[in-house]
């Protein structure tokens, strides 16, 4: 039966470490009423479990009584813890609790029904209470200790509840569940979907699989979940993240002391790649949260933010969400709203701009021209004859074809600013012949400045020793000249036109002839990667706003409220207490049946009644 | 040269003001309280925020452009920031970050006219490769990034001081025993074991720091990206492409990450609070490595703005 199946899946060790395990206990206690109480623990990344605890603690009603029987009379509510530090459950803590609940709970099992009341193990059944606590549910206590006799004031080991279904009887007519331990082994899917299945009591066991062909299907959907959750998994995008960052930095310490066309020539190609995956993976993340109504109480106290409201009803509700700016759906007794939407999608419209930005940049990268070029003073170059292919995917244009016409280079100076030149040429006429044009060259000198210099060979140039007139230029504005033996003879500017005399020879430096180095670039990724700019600015800008969403089930009559907010989580709390403030409270019992009119004047009558909602 | 002396005097006066508020906020903690200046250190930052406009405006008319063009001025460009942060809560009635924009301010201003940095306070003539309109929008928002992360950051680390404080104050805790369990209305409130903290009122203030700092490292955020992206597009005109990597730039970028990885980390409830204001602490160093240190490197197409650090 399903009690053997389940003893039998408690009595192996409880290994905490590597599964995720929760077990949901439903018990029937001697006047006919089931609990169901859900026992989990999992490692500590498992945060939607982490979370789920929390909740629990917060609101809390621990049943207590003497061993052997009672009556339900004695029994503490413990709240507030809610206020205390929400750290996560630590290993130690779940181990220690794993081992305190087996033996009971072995037992418990091994029990028959009628008799759980009398058994001396020691179990704390605990659950989520709220002043929902309606007249329709009763409580046998199962007023059972730890091992440990701890005294009242002290609260038991930590807890790993998750939940606790408590079913009224009529429920229990529907379901026929009198005992039966359901054994997960994998983490359970979203907490609405887990909530649903849960709620309607459906019994599955994936350790064991079940029968039909319904089971292929079903570790189909299992293994495409769980690659999905592989590669959806934050943690991981953190990480790389962090590689990125590491590398970046490892890039800066070691390329050092380069000359500056190294930076010109480096593409931010190699580490945007690694982020490629990253912003995947987390756009995967981002689909995940699509909203839908929340069938049952507990989903919806889940959230970050709940309330319940006795006597309230969701129509109200509804209309004072809509004039608070909210846009309302309502179902039948569901209902959801939400604030701001756009704060919800620019987190993808961020990560749609970096990959757009990313684009660009490959397309850069393999697309562009890129070439240098000095020209003197008067020259032309072509375009297309400069410029170097950088990538695969390099098209020349049209373009490429013009001439350059360089028509003067001129330097304008501050005191002492500078920019970059060179000198091509020195213009000199020699005895009255000329002008020649004697290339000059760039000579290596310490320090920044620079210096060109040029020859004029004197004699013939086959011979083996060639002399001659040096002329050494650091600007534009003068020129040094040397002799044959290298003696200093003068300095002569340029538009002096004065001639000086070397070695017989009758030199006048006509003009120092400036050339203009430039670099070409062509690049057909810069529109993409400017739009990706602009998009990544402006969807940051706006992913700052808050978005807010609110779901709310009546349930009975009274009204159960959830919500939660992705930015201003403090100011969100305000503002829904504020809001629910203004919910009336219902005289009578039942409020479908209200008319509109009596409805506002019920609303006006209990508008100002402070005590409306009990907080 | 009256613009240099007004500058001097304007500086001198902040920087005074923005001690003596120090000052006495030190005093009233550790010491004994002044009644009547119990909001001196708001109208001291007031004050301290008035002369450093003047001082930049006259910076401004003196030398014709916007005075960002070196390391002192966008340092003293940042402490005007930090002043503006530190009054815009005031009209929000919540002062979390006053505590850290004053010292902040202080030791900002103290640096920028410290002996150090004495060689750049004269305003001079900008180099040819900062004559643009750029020069406005990516150095000021970069600057007010700075600002604003600093901030948030610091406000991170003193979130990780207070968690921790237990640590530190373990002697006491057999003294404190008697307090554990707290009752309201005759129900005794149940606490959980020692090593968890129990007060309320820390609690809320954990709570509430990390809640100010996710909204400031948010607006930080903003302005990071702002000015990072305009100075790619100012590259792609002054130096040939958009993102050569630059120490400097990659810095920028680098901080950038660790802070989106600060986002990332928040995204679950578990990473909120203690985690995430690890990682935005680290921010602080990152911040000052690309903002202090990568100038005094001295290489690649930033290097305008470096520096010696020579002792006057």
């Amino acid at each position: 039966m399903e009690a053997r199946r389940g003893k039998s899946a408690l009595e192996k060790p409880l290994d905490l470490k590597k599964s995720t395990m929760e077990m949901i206990l439903e018990v029937e206690s001697g006047d006919g009423s089931l609990w169901s109480c859900v026992f989990g623990w999992t490692t500590p990344m498992d945060l939607r479990y982490r979370r789920c605890s929390r909740r629990v603690v917060s609101n809390l009603m621990w049943i207590g009584g003497g061993p052997g029987g009672g009556d339900g009379s004695r029994r503490r509510e413990v709240k507030g813890l809610e206020e205390v530090e929400e750290e996560g459950w630590k290993d130690r803590e779940w181990s220690i609790l794993a081992k305190s609940l087996r033996a009971p709970l072995m037992e418990v099992l091994m029990t028959p029904a009628g008799t759980l009341h009398q058994s001396p193990s020691r179990l704390h059944f605990l659950k989520p209470c709220h002043n929902f606590v309606n007249s329709t549910f009763k409580f046998k206590p199962q007023h059972l200790y730890t091992s440990r006799n701890r005294s009242r004031t002290q609260l038991p080991p930590p807890l790993t509840l998750i939940n606790c279904k408590l079913k009224s009887s009529g429920e229990v007519m529907k379901q026929n569940a009198s005992k039966k331990i359901e054994l997960w082994n994998s983490a359970p899917p979203l907490s609405e979907e887990a909530e649903k299945n849960g709620g309607s009591g459906k019994e599955e066991d994936p350790v064991k699989a079940g029968s039909g062909s319904s089971a292929v299907s079903r570790s189909v959907k299992k293994l495409s979940r769980k690659v999905l959750s592989l590669l959806s998994n934050l943690p991981l995008a953190i990480g790389e993240m962090f590689v990125i960052a590491a590398l970046m930095a490892l890039g800066t310490v070691i390329d050092q002391g380069e000359t500056p066309e190294y930076y010109f020539q480096n593409y931010p190609e190699e580490s945007p790649s690694y982020g490629f995956i990253t912003w995947r993976w987390v756009l995967a993340l981002g689909f995940d949260h699509i909203w839908k109504f929340m069938d049952s109480p507990e989903a919806v106290r889940k959230q970050d933010f709940s309330e319940t409201l006795p006597q309230a009803s969701v129509q109200d509700l509804g209309v004072i969400l809509m004039g608070s700016g909210y846009e309302v759906f309502l179902k039948g007794p569901r209902l959801y709203a939400f604030k701001g939407l756009v704060g919800r999608y620019t987190p993808i419209g961020v990560h749609l701009a970096m990959l757009l930005i990313m684009v660009g940049a490959t397309l850069s990268a393999t697309g562009s021209f890129r070439g240098s070029v000095t020209v003197p003073q008067g020259l032309n170059f072509v375009v297309g004859d400069v410029l170097g292919p950088s990538g695969f995917l390099s098209f020349p244009t049209e373009a490429f074809s013009t001439e350059v016409h360089v028509n003067k280079f001129s330097m304008d100076y501050y005191e002492s600013g500078e920019t970059d030149w060179s000198i091509s040429a020195l213009q000199v006429v020699k005895d009255g012949e000329g002008p020649f044009n004697l290339p000059m060259a760039p000579l290596k000198v310490n320090g920044d400045k620079k210096l060109y210099g040029t020859i004029l060979p004197v004699g013939s140039i086959d011979a083996p020793n060639v002399k001659g007139i040096s002329m050494l230029a650091r600007d534009l504005q003068s020129i040094v000249l040397y002799d044959q033996e290298g003696k200093f003879v003068g300095v002569r500017r340029p538009n002096s036109k004065l001639p000086i005399e070397i070695d017989g020879m009758k030199i006048i430096i006509e003009d120092a002839i400036g050339s203009s180095g430039l670099e070409l670039k062509t690049d057909p990724g810069v529109p993409v990667v400017y739009s990706g700019f602009g998009a990544l600015m402006l969807t940051t800008c706006i992913s700052i706003l808050s978005h807010a969403q609110i779901w709310a089930l009546q349930d009975g009559t009274s009204l159960v409220i959830g919500g939660k907010s992705n930015r201003a989580k403090g100011e969100f709390e305000g503002q829904i207490n504020r809001m629910l403030d203004q919910v009336p409270e219902l005289v009578e019992s039942s409020s479908s049946s209200v008319t509109k009119q009596s409805k506002d004047m019920v609303a006006a009558a209990s508008f100002t009644d402070p005590s409306a909602r009990p907080s | 040269m009256i613009f240099s002396t007004l500058e001097h005097i304007l500086i001198h006066i902040s920087f005074s003001v923005v001690s003596l508020g120090i000052t006495i906020h030190l005093i009233t903690l550790l010491v004994d309280e002044f009644v009547e200046l119990y909001d001196s250190s708001e109208k001291g930052m007031i004050t301290s925020f008035f002369c450093i406009t003047g001082l930049l405006v006259t910076r401004w008319i003196y030398s014709g452009h916007l005075p960002l063009s070196n390391f002192y001025e966008s340092l003293i460009f940042l402490s005007w920031i930090l002043s503006i942060i530190h009054m815009v809560p005031y009209l929000k009635k919540q002062n979390y970050l006053s505590p850290i924009t004053a010292p902040s301010t202080f030791f900002t201003q103290g640096f920028a006219t410290s002996g150090l940095l004495t060689n750049m306070h004269q305003s001079g003539i900008l180099v040819p490769a900062l004559q643009s309109q750029w020069l406005m929008m990516h150095v000021s928002m970069m600057v007010l990034g700075y600002a604003a992360l600093l901030c948030g950051s610091l406000l991170s680390v003193a979130l990780i001081v207070i968690t921790f404080r237990k640590v530190i104050r373990i002697i006491d805790n057999d003294k404190r025993a008697n307090l554990n369990s707290f009752s309201i209305g005759g129900t005794p409130y149940i606490t959980k074991k020692r090593n968890v903290s129990r007060n309320y009122y820390k609690v809320q203030l954990i709570q509430q720091l990390d809640h100010w700092g996710f909204r400031i490292i948010g607006i930080g955020f903003l302005f990071l990206t702002i000015g990072i992206l305009s100075g790619a597009v100012w590259a792609n005109e002054a130096w040939g492409s958009y993102w050569n990597w630059d120490p400097k730039e990659t810095w920028a970028f680098i901080t950038w990450t660790i802070f989106a990885i600060y986002f990332h980390i928040r995204v679950n409830k578990n990473g909120e609070g203690l985690n995430s204001a690890i990682i935005a602490s680290i921010g602080f160093f990152l911040i000052w490595i690309c903002y202090f240190g990568v100038n005094l490197l001295g290489i690649g197409l930033h290097s305008y703005g470096s520096f010696t650090l020579t002792s006057n």
